[in-house]
């Protein structure tokens, strides 16, 4: 059953006139234009992918890569230029359902200071509630609810400010989780965080995918974060250029390199072994696999 | 720099100043200033500090603290002064070059003064007590009857409340900026008063470039979850009145009344001591 699918959808940013113009009088003037949102040229190419309920989905790409355009085409926030999104058997451009459209995809963005609206840690996981005008005693359970289920009750009454980076980001992730939503875009939610913060923030959405069984789609850059993907989608350049398990897409080596990804540290630690000369097999990508692996070349 | 600005920050407590619903603070206020400058003479004015000392006493909010708030007001009270004390026409008792001095003029400002402090101890009361998310949802509220000729309530209600939640984001990128600016070789120390203004623009470019991809990226989470303005939404928290809150804008309508026949009464039967 799939929840998401996009079909060849492709993305081009409105280009407005005057800057065009700046831009073309900068290029005689100065250096060649390098964003390519100024000239015009398509974010997103022809895009196909599928994401099924309850899975756990990485996209992976550098930056420019397209990544967080399409991110944004999930829920409607952008609509594509070509092809179609449905969201639920729901295509986004339909106007009238936008609203359930981003009611069961919600989003978690990059900056955590810049996505909490409340002054107040309740009253901001209550902002999508209140909008969607339910009752002033079902918002107060489902608030509560939502901060259990990310760990962060006993911050109900505390001010945004005085939360750590990964604690906000938890909030946001509170905020969206108290609409019910079936699936959650995190749009590279732990790129500002600390490592610390970062393994909050993937294990908490972890546990929602596992226990609540939402779907999580996790946008990043960061490999290690890709490692517990039900399945991976690499963008380059407006494009998909690989798309599989987390063992297919490691394995195909150097290739990554090109894409301007690196290898999970774990990984390349066993590609540099295996350049030495230990026989460590090619799929080996967490932590315990590897000592496995070594343990198995000590008793040989 | 933007620390020791007291003035107007909430100060938690459980008074029952604290518990009012905003929109009794908010009638509150309103009736409190209407009668600062309704009375005239001075029996009301220590009707009237009586009144505000029952209010800071049931606020619970140390008097020191209060003063301490009042001292960016100082300079200003001290204008008034000396403008309603040296160039007030009247009985003149004495001059020198443009300046003249009148019974009238020491009267009007001392009473200007004192209303001027009683004006905004009453104000700032109101903030004292109240949490501004609070305040503005009580702001909402009182507004809400002027949908009708679409005065935007909500809107103006949700800007103060992103302003509020922002001021110590930006107060804290000022911080950065400075700094990263000084690192640069900038001067902000030396130099007459044009210099120093002139400064401060490599600080407020990049905020306001930054406040406004931030306002940008708001949006976009805003829309994100399903917000789409004013009308049909709820709260989580709805303001609702309690028996206190009513007895509250009883007592303040007695206030006005009381205020007002006073003036009346002072007017009509005593000559001394009018302003």
């Amino acid at each position: 059953m799939s929840f998401i699918k996009a079909e060849k959808i492709s993305y081009s940013y409105p280009v407005f006139e005057d800057t065009d113009e700046f831009e073309n009088k900068k290029k005689t003037e100065d250096k060649p234009a390098v964003d390519p949102k100024a000239r015009g040229e398509k974010a997103l190419k022809e895009i196909t992918l599928e994401v099924k309920q309850g899975q756990f989905l990485c996209i992976l790409g550098r930056n420019g890569s397209g990544k967080s355009t399409f991110a944004k085409h999930l829920n409607a926030l952008l609509l594509p230029t070509e092809g179609t999104v449905w969201v639920d058997d729901i295509d986004t451009k339909s106007e009238e359902q936008v609203w359930t459209i981003r009611k069961s995809v919600g989003m978690v963005f990059q900056n955590p200071d810049n996505q909490i609206i409340g002054s107040i840690v309740d009253e901001d996981v209550a902002f999508g509630l209140e909008n969607l005008a339910v009752p002033s005693e079902q918002i107060q359970k489902d608030v509560t609810s939502a901060l259990e289920g990310v760990g962060m009750s006993d911050y109900a009454k505390y001010s945004p400010n005085k939360l750590s980076g990964g604690q906000k980001q938890r909030v946001a992730v509170a905020g969206v989780l108290a609409m019910a939503p079936k699936c959650i875009v995190l749009d590279e939610s732990t790129a500002m965080l600390d490592p610390r913060g970062r393994r909050e923030v993937m294990e908490t959405v972890k546990r929602l995918n596992k226990e609540m069984g939402i779907t999580i789609i996790s946008i990043t850059h960061f490999m290690e974060e890709t490692l517990d993907a039900d399945y991976i989608y690499v963008m380059h350049k407006g494009k998909i250029a690989l798309q599989g398990t987390p063992k297919e897409i490691f394995s195909r080596g150097t290739e990554l390199y090109t894409l301007g990804l690196w290898f999970p540290q774990i990984y390349h630690l066993a590609y540099v072994l295996r350049q030495k000369g230990l026989d460590i097999p090619e799929d080996v990508i967490h932590a315990d696999e590897l000592k496995q692996a070594l343990e198995n070349l000590k008793k040989k | 720099m933007f620390k020791d600005i007291t003035i107007g920050q909430y100060y938690p407590s459980n008074s029952i100043l604290h518990r009012l619903d905003p929109r009794v603070k908010l009638f509150g206020v309103v009736v409190y200033i209407a009668a600062v400058f309704i009375i005239n003479n001075l029996i009301g004015f220590i009707f009237l500090t009586i009144a505000i000392a029952l209010l800071i006493g049931m606020s619970k909010v140390p008097l020191k603290h209060i003063l301490k708030g009042l001292r960016f007001v100082w300079f200003l009270v001290a204008l008034a002064i000396f403008f309603n004390l040296f160039f007030s026409d009247g009985t003149i008792i004495w001059r020198w070059w443009i300046f003249h001095m009148s019974y009238e003029g020491i009267y009007r400002a001392v009473f200007f003064a004192v209303r001027l402090i009683y004006v905004i101890v009453g104000a700032s009361l109101l903030t004292y007590t109240t949490t501004p998310t609070t305040l503005t949802n009580g702001l909402e509220k009182v507004f809400k009857p002027l949908d009708a000729i679409h005065f935007p309530g909500h809107e103006i209600a949700m800007m103060m409340s992103i302003a509020l939640r922002f001021i110590p984001i930006l107060t804290e990128e000022i911080n950065k900026i400075t700094k990263a600016q000084l690192a640069r070789g900038a001067d902000f120390d030396t130099g007459g008063l044009i210099l120093k203004a002139r400064g401060m623009i490599p600080i407020m470019v990049p905020l306001f470039v930054s406040a406004f991809r931030r306002a940008t990226e708001l949006a976009t989470a805003m829309e994100a979850r399903c917000y789409s303005g004013g009308p049909n939404r709820t709260k989580m928290f709805p303001l609702k009145y309690e028996k206190r809150d009513k007895i509250a804008y009883i007592i303040l309508v007695l206030y006005l009344l009381a205020a007002i026949g006073l003036r009346i009464a002072m007017d009509h039967f005593l000559t001394w001591g009018a302003v």
